[in-house]
């Protein structure tokens, strides 16, 4: 028998503010998209004006000045993230709990524009004056490494990197760390941040909106969609497993089920096709083994966060997928995406995890603001503005990532 | 390019500040005899490296082994001493 | 002694395939009568221009040679971490015989990487500030993020089950073995594509460099007069099994897979816990998760990077996880034949681990002269050595403080 995996704890920073702000404003169907700041690297000339940038949060508040002074904003991120959730789990983690305790964080990207400052200057001044101060920064794991030190956190601490399910892989990885016995607590989620080289790539292989000249915005599974834009923030979940949190008589959110990964046919560089994202079968079977199943006349409403990110391809692709999931024109299963809110990045996953468990938690809907009219082929029960939250909350969630590569994740989360 | 001492010091200790990222500190509150390392600033080997390409890049000035480095790092004053001394060698 | 289950009747697990392209070799066989003549692959870098660098020489792969069958699209798109990938675990599968197709849901792919495609993304930012493009293009890009290693492997290999990267810097594939490991125990897979990737760039160097951490000779770790590591690249694909499985198809079982151990020394995010208490912790745990007593250990195979810091911080670690123990474990680093892998050494580490195991010999750590007394450990210095090893320690510590700690048992 598994030990239950319950989550106790969320910690977000992003574009909509951090907790209690960022799920009001979720509710509300609000965005943190808006005109993009100059960040003094090459301000893009042309092409995007709006982003998602994390905001009302001041590293300064939580994390130490030694520290601080040595970590790149995706790091500050994090860390801010792990201490937030912590308070809200009521946890402290110290002696032999530091021990039995892991971070495992995903992330596409990391600290991108430490990268790029670091090359500017080899690229200009040379090797011996190349920057060692912010060289140990640049390694992916960076983040899960100051959260170590910070919260003197010493079991398991990993990283996991899964292009846009970054957030998602490192949950599930996380789950897997707990359920084989590595670790009571688990610090889990993800974090990107808006890199300047990344937002001028982005551009010029023309993959934001407005790519077709017409409306700046970020609308999921929207028929108008053109793009996406840009976001970053982090999110961080107290996962621990049934018996500790028993022990010391935790506020318990949701209990993460599991996960399925499933691969679908696509080529290495690219989302699934719409006959390939038809096929997730094995996705349905495996949740059906966890326990899921689409909510059919008096069960339980249930919310699927997407990635969809207003791009045409995946966004489609994934009303294809949920709707072989969790039934089309299904009234019990609302499907919802943070992205419109928050942008989209590497880690973006986790956010929609941290939506989802506050949803089982509070029973409210994180709605689609920008939602106008959906696609014609989709027939989700999307959350628009007029979605009303199920009178008896939703009894489960599901968190659905298909990034490109495809190989698929789907995360499960109950109320307990 | 050479400057009075004083003028140095504070050049120093404003790339200390900004260099190292010691955002809190201002550099009134950097006494000229102040260990640099370990026990003054909380700075650590990783922090000589970036000082060391610091000095090289404003300054001109190489320091080539860690048993200079020691001796230059000792505080503002050592700093400022080395570097005075090497700027007057190169003439 | 020794049940046939690992820890708590967990069900065991075996590598019953092996591949790699490494700067000694470019096939397990070529690697195992390298490591056993004790080679050392480090020169002159070649990759890019070294001029000005404290240190110019790395293990680097040369002569690569993809094969013929992976269509010419994916070849242009792939970076040189994503090749090396997928020529290692190409020899891994043929080793095995293992039938992907057969039930392609219940293969699962896990790697470790720390730059994937940097190095083709860095020429691509330089030839922007410099102008010698207007705009980015896709293509060079495609093999950028660390992800696609996996995601070219899944496609070409039709591997349908789960799918990681792992960048815990250089423990990174280290940590995948571990990993394929728990999803076969935990019934994700009964057949796992493990193992890391890694190809030189100028970033890694760079900084490197920078923190003064390169070492101008060939590295020589455990050495009085070590100064400092190497840098190399490669890549090593073990393909981890569940033991049922591989019996069912009478495969070939190279070694055992017995257990991981996993810690944070949540001190510093370059140097070492001054006292290795992340590196005994992940070594005592991975024994423990393992069920093996430190008396059963006959070798280990160490992180052993060169650096003044971690040799003296590791050799001390190992000589006090094994205080109790009859004869500690000889110790070698195949870093001074290879150099630092970075998120391949994990991998190819194990699988030098396996081989020592399997071919019953101990790996030298080849330009070792003056063997650091301090911890009283048994370096195996220069020249390999013929040993009958029961069960055998990989050991790798990366950026960021995080320690994994693998253990190996002879077939």
């Amino acid at each position: 028998m598994r030990e239950r995996v319950l989550v106790t704890g969320v910690g977000v920073v992003s574009p909509i503010g951090s907790l209690p702000a960022f799920w009001q404003r979720l509710c509300a169907g609000e965005s943190g998209i808006a005109p993009v700041e100059k960040d003094g690297v090459d301000a893009p000339p042309s092409g995007p004006r709006l982003e998602a940038r994390a905001r009302e949060w001041n590293a300064r508040d939580h994390v130490r000045p030694a520290l601080l002074r040595r970590m790149d904003r995706c790091s500050q991120m994090l860390v801010t993230a792990c201490r937030m959730a912590l308070a809200d789990a009521g946890l402290e983690l110290a002696g032999s709990a530091a021990e039995e305790a892991g971070v495992v964080v995903g992330t596409a990207f990391g600290n991108l524009s430490e990268s790029e400052q670091f090359l500017r200057g080899l690229f200009a001044k040379g090797p011996t004056l190349a920057n060692p101060l912010t060289f140990p920064n640049l390694v992916l794991n960076a983040p899960s490494g100051y959260v170590a030190i910070d919260l003197g956190i010493r079991g398991p601490n990993l990283t996991a990197v899964r292009g846009e399910a970054s957030g998602e892989a490192a949950l599930a990885l996380a789950y897997d760390t707990i359920v084989t016995g590595q670790a009571d607590v688990l610090l889990a989620g993800g974090g990107d941040e808006l890199a300047p080289v990344l937002r001028q790539i982005y551009i010029d292989l023309g993959l934001l909106s407005p790519n077709d000249g017409g409306k700046e915005w970020s609308s999921p599974f929207d028929r108008r969609r053109n793009g996406f834009v840009m976001g970053e923030g982090a999110a961080i979940l107290v996962l621990e497993t049934a018996r500790h949190a028993e022990e010391r008589g935790a506020r318990v959110l949701a209990e993460l089920v599991g996960y399925v990964a499933e691969s679908i046919d696509a080529s290495p560089h690219d989302w699934p096709t719409d006959d390939a994202a038809a096929h997730a079968r094995g996705t349905a079977r495996d949740l059906a083994g966890l326990g899921f199943r689409a909510p059919q006349g008096n069960d339980g409403a249930v919310l699927a966060v997407s990635c969809a990110n207003s791009t045409r391809a995946l966004d489609r692709a994934e009303a294809i997928r949920l709707a072989a999931i969790v039934g089309s024109t299904n009234r019990r299963a609302v499907v919802t995406s943070p992205k419109g809110a928050i942008g989209e990045f590497g880690a973006a996953g986790a956010l929609g995890a941290a939506a989802a468990v506050l949803a089982l938690a509070h029973g409210d809907v994180p709605r689609l603001g920008a939602l106008g009219a959906a696609d014609p082929d989709c027939t989700l029960t999307l959350a628009g503005r007029e979605v009303t939250a199920p009178r008896d909350g939703f009894h489960a969630a599901i968190v659905s990532a298909t990034p490109r590569g495809v190989g698929a994740i789907t995360l499960l989360f109950r109320r307990t | 390019m050479t400057m009075d001492r004083e003028t140095l010091k504070q050049k120093l200790k404003e790339l200390l500040i900004s260099g190292l990222r010691l955002q809190d500190t201002e550099p009134s509150t950097i006494a000229d005899d102040q260990p640099i390392f370990v026990e003054g600033l909380g700075l650590d080997s990783i922090d000589a490296l970036e000082l060391v390409v610091l000095i090289e890049e404003h300054f001109g000035i190489a320091i080539p082994d860690e048993e200079v480095g020691k001796s230059a790092f000792a505080s503002i004053d050592a700093l400022a001493a080395y570097i005075s001394a090497e700027q007057a060698r190169a003439g | 002694m020794r049940g046939e289950t690992g820890a708590g009747g967990a069900a065991p697990v075996v590598v019953t395939g092996l591949g790699t392209v490494n700067a000694l070799a470019h096939s397990v066989d070529a690697f195992a009568a390298a490591l056993r003549a004790g080679t050392c692959a480090i020169g002159p870098v070649t990759g890019f221009d070294a001029t000005g660098y404290r240190s110019r020489i790395a293990a680097e792969v040369t002569n690569l040679e993809v094969p013929g069958w992976v269509p010419a699209p994916l070849r242009r798109r792939s970076s040189r971490s994503d090749l090396f990938a997928l020529v290692a675990a190409s020899e891994a599968l043929d080793g095995s015989g293992l039938d992907v197709a057969a039930a392609p849901e219940r293969v699962g792919i896990v790697l470790g990487a720390t730059t994937g495609g940097m190095m083709s993304a860095e020429t691509c930012l330089r030839d922007r500030i410099e102008r010698r493009v207007d705009r980015y293009r896709m293509s060079p890009l495609l093999g950028t993020p660390m992800a696609t290693s996996a995601d070219l492997l899944a496609y070409v290999f039709g591997a349908g089950g789960p799918r990681l990267v792992l960048s815990t810097a250089c423990s990174s594939s280290g940590t995948a073995l571990g990993v394929a490991l728990d999803w076969i125990r935990l019934g994700r897979a009964d057949a796992v594509i493990a193992g890391g990737t890694e190809s030189m760039c100028r970033t890694i160097f760079a900084g490197f460099n920078a923190l003064h951490a390169l070492a101008p000779e060939p590295c020589r770790p455990f050495d009085r007069r070590r100064a400092g590591l190497s840098l190399g690249e490669g890549a090593a694909i073990l393909i981890v099994e569940s033991a049922a499985h591989a019996a069912r198809r009478n495969a070939r079982v190279h070694a055992r897979l017995r257990g991981y151990g996993m810690s944070a020394d949540a001190h510093h995010l370059t140097a070492p816990h001054p006292e290795g208490t992340g590196a005994m912790l992940a070594m005592r745990r991975a024994l423990a998760r393992a069920g093996i007593a430190p008396d059963d250990v006959d070798y280990i195979n160490a992180h052993g990077t060169g650096t003044p810091l971690n040799d003296g911080v590791e050799a001390a670690a190992i000589a006090a996880v094994f205080a109790t123990a009859a004869r500690p474990p000889a110790v070698s680093s195949t870093k001074a034949a290879l150099g630092h892998t970075l998120g391949a050494a994990g991998a190819i580490e194990g699988l030098t681990t396996v081989l020592a195991l399997r071919d019953g010999f101990l790996p030298p750590t080849v330009n070792l002269d003056d063997p650091d007394p301090t911890s009283g450990l048994d370096f195996v210095a220069r020249t390999s050595r013929p040993a009958a090893l029961r069960c055998a320690l990989s050991n790798s510590y990366g950026f960021g403080g995080n320690n994994t700690t693998v253990v190996f048992e002879r077939a």
